[in-house]
């Protein structure tokens, strides 16, 4: 230890001059009010002032300790004598981080006795001594100046030694900066390292720490011999760095291969026939990571579609748009972004196959997919429509041309897009945001080019929250309700009002049966009562052209009333919804007995991508399989012609088998 | 008291250090620079004098205590021997031979005739005196 | 009167040696296959010229460059993995002073007292004295001779078992020289001390060396006792020397010979 300190006293003998000159600069803030500069600019010229000071003498100290050193013998000096390398090393660092750390500190004492923490703006009552003592913080800052020393040390040795070394450091720089783009990048950019407040500590930590061992292999190995020491610290940095992205890399495939047993699914997208179902979600071992997995809930098996980096670190790949599914079932599109042409493309997958391997598809000279895109596949997957809020297009598949483009004015986007038949597309339009207004619109879009686009006013003006479910159309496109300040039974060719169902601007919900009856929900205002049999909501049913039939209460929620699917003939889910983290029932009523049959109990429909629509069951009808969530991030697939029940998601779901190589 | 007489050597000679320090000794001792009871210097000071192994002078100073010359006293130094042993003849006659053919060989290098030769040794050895020898007595 | 003590601690086998010792530069082999022994007392000189592989070869022996081929051996140990406790026992004169040069031959003095076990401050003081150097001048202010005469008395501040002078006298006049052998001659004289001295300066080594040894292109081309060598030979070191180091024969001058006893 004596000998440590020997070697570092004489490292900071030769370089004091750093703390005057500290002192000094930290006493120009204060005076600098004295010309006219307000004291919040002082405050910032003093931050900036010792913060370089700092980085000014890590550069003078850690080029000049070994690499200077090397060359102009002085650390032959020291290796004549009986001194170990430990202690030539230790006494160095040890004189550094002093350097550094002290000339920083006297350069910012000036000021942050003269600016107490507690009168800058956003701190109260702290001060400046218990803010550097907060852990996270100076370790940051530690770490910061054995970065900056290192980093002085390592370019000072690799510059002076002007070996043929030179070259292997670049090679290996490049490569490192392109694992670190492929395997790091990921897993800040998408959220999988945890958060705050380690995450900057945890980022520099492994560079720093490559660095140090550098320098110990440079002083162990190398000695006073230049170029071995360059060779030697290149070694020992290289290898810290090699062993922290092979890790790193290591960290992203194993947060990366979730199976559906993993999952917390957000978003379930379902092929008509209730086989496939695309699940976009998250799981505990990435946090952030939106992933999505394609699923074959008959064997189990499923595909991974999560996004990845592309071309300057946009989101490459699949979107949270999410798939479709074509209406015989056949195929599914999976729409993302393309970084290349900075346009739409889709990955379309055969779903009859035995392994559905993906076409990605270019959309030519297609938008890029934003949250205000809609998307429908037609029932043969011949071919995709998309519409964004400046206009709509039909594109072949799988060549991705594009067959017919309408332009939609300014002030529109897209609520439900579906196709009436296979050449001919349709999609209602809601206001924007930005021009809220009392108006709905249909655009037409036909294979060979035809188009229309017809606004049609409706009754009230939809607030943001009420425009997404604004228009609900029936299976065969040719009619809709809007929920406008009620609920009213429009055609959906030109927005003609074909009769009033409902006159209440509370909380309505309404959907089409398969045989062309209406049935609207409208909540009762909540009385205290227990928590799933709540005072309940009165269902009213109607026949197609809106004359109304009969009415009954069903024991549920008012707060997020929401008629779902039809699960078989005469027979349609109702649920509530008052917060993610409770656990609701859904019930399933028979509107021709007008009571409930049965209750889910802790299970809520599974709802998909919101401005994607789940395709119509081929030749119309309805499926009998449907998906529900519940709060422990299950998914559960139910058959209500067969009563099964499976968990096809979340935890208990099987894992699965993951079909490679797609 | 007189100082020491001076020892050289020359390290370039191909003359071996020691022997030529032996010899110079024994010279001064023949010659009565060196008389009985005189102090030689050091090892040490002679060694540093002269920019030689303190070793060589060691052993040309053993050579000489063995062979009657000098006598060492601890902790005092090295002194002349009270009776220092006389050259035998035979050696006295081969050191002379020696001399006298390096004499006459530089005399034919340099194409000096045989009584330039006498005249320059009657110079430096005029008739009745003692030699000088190009040093100190 | 100082008489000449034995030496210190009986060594079994050589101070220094190196045994068919190989030193590369990446692809330049400097040093191939040299075999030398320093005995304990010994005088030892290696001759060469510039660029020889003089230096490489104290780099070796001083562990500061690891041997490619072949080792070295400072008392019997291999000097690249036990430095530390071989440079307890050895002083270093390097060929460039390499002190720091803001620091006064006082705090050197003092630098080094903390990284010996045993060392001898009033020694090193004396000596400076005797060199006639100012004690509290920066070391980069001193002229090349008193840089020179500092770096020797460090080397000499714990009283080595050996001193290892790399090319001492480069760059110093005749008077410098001079009294830089001169106490290492005392050295000898009172601690006999083994030397190891390298040098392409022939007439200050002549007088004191023991052995000698030359270096040429990497090899050894000669070695062996000093005497015995120049009986051999009939020259002076100087003529040797040229001869083995450029090949060319020297001029035949009949010099009579000493017989030896």
């Amino acid at each position: 230890m004596n000998r440590v300190l020997a070697v570092a006293a004489r490292e900071l003998r030769e370089r004091w001059l750093l703390f005057p000159a500290a002192v000094v600069l930290g006493c120009v803030p204060i005076v600098l009010p004295a010309f006219g500069l307000r004291p919040a600019d002082s405050q910032f010229v003093g931050l900036v002032t010792a913060v370089s000071l700092g980085a000014a003498a890590a550069v003078i100290v850690g080029s000049s300790m070994l690499a200077r050193d090397a060359a102009n013998g002085r650390l032959g000096f020291l290796f004549s004598r009986p001194l170990p390398w430990g202690a030539v090393w230790g006494g160095k660092w040890l004189a550094a981080l002093v350097l550094v750390a002290a000339s920083g500190l006297l350069a910012a004492i000036p000021w942050m006795a003269a600016y107490p923490l507690a009168s800058l703006g956003g701190h109260h009552g702290d001060s400046w001594f218990k803010a550097m003592l907060d852990g996270p913080r100076s370790l940051f800052c530690f770490t910061l100046i054995v970065l900056a020393v290192g980093l002085a040390n390592f370019g000072a040795t690799a510059l002076r030694s002007r070996s043929a070394w030179l070259v292997v450091d670049g090679a290996l720089l490049l490569a490192s900066l392109w694992a670190t783009w492929r395997y790091v990048a990921p897993l800040v950019l998408f959220g999988i390292v945890a958060g705050e407040p380690w995450k900057p500590v945890k980022l520099v930590l492994p560079l720093a720490l490559a660095l140090v061992v550098g320098s110990l292999a440079q002083v162990a190995v190398g000695r006073s011999d230049l170029h071995r020491a360059h060779r030697a610290a290149s070694i020992g940095f290289w290898a810290v760095i090699t062993l922290t992205l092979t890790l790193a890399a290591g960290y992203l495939q194993w947060a990366l291969a979730v199976d559906p047993s993993q999952l917390q699914a957000w978003a379930v997208t379902r092929d008509p026939a209730g086989r496939w179902v695309y699940l976009g979600g998250t799981a505990s071992r990435s946090n952030w990571y939106p992933h999505g997995l394609l699923v074959d809930t008959s064997t189990g098996r499923y595909l991974r579609r999560g996004p990845s980096l592309g071309l300057g670190g946009l989101v490459a790949g699949d979107s949270a748009q999410g798939a479709v599914f074509a209406a015989s079932g056949r195929a599914c599109a999976l729409t993302g972004y393309d970084t290349r042409r900075g346009g739409t493309r889709v990955a379309l997958f055969d779903l009859t196959a035995d392994l559905p391997r993906p076409r990605e598809v270019m959309l030519e000279s297609s938008a890029p997919p934003s949250s205000d895109s809609a998307f429908a596949l037609s029932p043969s997957a011949a071919s995709l429509f998309m519409v964004h809020e400046s206009g709509a297009s039909l594109f072949e598949l799988p060549s991705g041309r594009r067959l017919a483009t309408v332009t939609i004015k300014p002030g529109w986007r897209p609520l439900v897009a579906r196709f009436l038949a296979e050449g001919q597309a349709r999609v209602w339009l809601a206001p924007s945001v930005q021009s809220p207004r009392a108006e709905l619109a249909v655009v037409d879009l036909a294979v060979d080019g035809r188009s229309r686009m017809l606004p049609f006013p409706i009754t009230a003006t939809l607030t943001p929250s009420q425009s997404w479910h604004a228009a609900v159309p029936n299976d065969a496109g040719t009619r809709i309700l809007t929920r406008d300040g009620g609920v009213r039974l429009r055609d959906a060719a030109d927005g003609r009002l074909i009769a009033t169902l409902a006159e209440s601007s509370r909380e309505t919900t309404a959907a089409f049966l398969s045989d062309g009856r209406i049935v609207v929900g409208e909540g009762n205002p909540a009385v205290a009562g227990p928590a799933t049999t709540g005072p309940g909501a009165t269902l009213t049913l109607f026949d197609a052209t809106g004359v109304r039939l009969a009415a009954f209460s069903v024991p549920t929620q008012s707060t997020g009333l929401s008629l779902g699917a039809e699960v078989a003939p005469g027979r349609i889910l109702v649920s509530s919804f008052r917060s993610p983290f409770l656990p609701e029932d859904t019930l399933v009523v028979d509107v021709d007995a007008g009571r409930v049959v049965e209750r889910l109990v802790g299970l809520r429909p599974a709802m998909g991508f919101w401005t994607a629509s789940a395709a119509a069951p081929p030749g119309g009808g309805t499926s009998s399989v449907h998906f529900f969530r519940d709060v422990e991030d299950h998914v559960v697939r139910i058959d209500f012609a067969t009563g099964e029940r499976r968990i096809v998601a979340g935890p208990g779901a099987p894992k699965g088998e993951r079909l490679k190589g797609l | 008291m007189t100082p020491p007489p001076h020892i050289r050597v020359d390290p370039a000679l191909p003359v071996p250090i020691w022997s030529q320090i032996e010899d110079a000794v024994r010279h001064l001792v023949a010659s009565g620079a060196l008389r009985p009871g005189d102090a030689l210097p050091s090892v040490r000071d002679l060694a540093r004098e002269q920019r030689i192994n303190p070793n060589t002078v060691a052993k040309a100073y053993q050579r000489l205590v063995e062979a009657g010359f000098l006598e060492s006293r601890r902790g005092e130094g090295t002194f002349v021997a009270a009776r220092p042993p006389a050259m035998p003849a035979s050696e006295r006659t081969r050191l002379l031979k020696e001399g006298a053919t390096r004499l006459a060989t530089l005399a034919a290098n340099l194409g000096v005739t045989r009584a330039d030769t006498l005249s320059a040794l009657q110079a430096v050895w005029p008739e009745g005196g003692l030699p000088s020898r190009g040093g100190k007595r | 009167m100082s008489t000449r003590p034995t030496p210190t601690a009986a060594q079994a086998g050589p101070v220094l040696e190196t045994l068919t010792l190989g030193i590369r530069y990446g692809r330049t082999r400097v040093l191939d296959g040299a075999s030398l022994a320093v005995p304990a007392g010994c005088v030892y000189a290696l001759l060469g010229r510039n660029g020889s592989g003089k230096s490489s070869l104290v780099r070796v022996l001083l562990g500061q460059r690891p041997a490619a081929t072949g080792s070295a051996r400072l008392f019997g140990q291999d000097p690249w993995t036990h430095r530390t406790s071989l440079m307890a026992r050895v002083g270093v004169v390097p060929e460039e002073p390499d002190a720091p040069p803001e620091m006064t031959a006082t705090q050197l003095s003092a630098f080094c007292a903390r990284l010996h076990a045993r060392w001898d401050r009033g020694v090193v003081s004396e000596r400076l004295r005797r060199f006639g150097v100012p004690q509290d001048r920066p070391f980069g202010r001193l002229s090349k001779g008193q840089k020179g005469a500092v770096m020797l008395a460090l080397a000499l501040g714990h009283a080595p078992e050996l001193l290892l002078l790399d090319d001492p006298t480069l760059g110093l006049d005749v008077v410098a020289r001079d009294a830089v052998f001169g106490e290492v001659i005392g050295e000898l004289a009172d601690r006999g001390t083994t030397v190891f001295v390298t040098t392409h300066d022939l007439r200050a080594v002549e007088g004191i060396a023991d052995r000698v040894a030359i270096l040429h292109e990497g090899r050894l081309a000669l070695e062996g006792p000093l005497e015995a060598v120049k009986a051999e030979w009939g020259r002076p070191l100087e003529e040797i020397f040229a001869t083995v180091t450029t090949g060319r024969p020297a001029p035949t001058i009949a010099v009579p010979r000493e017989v030896e006893p």
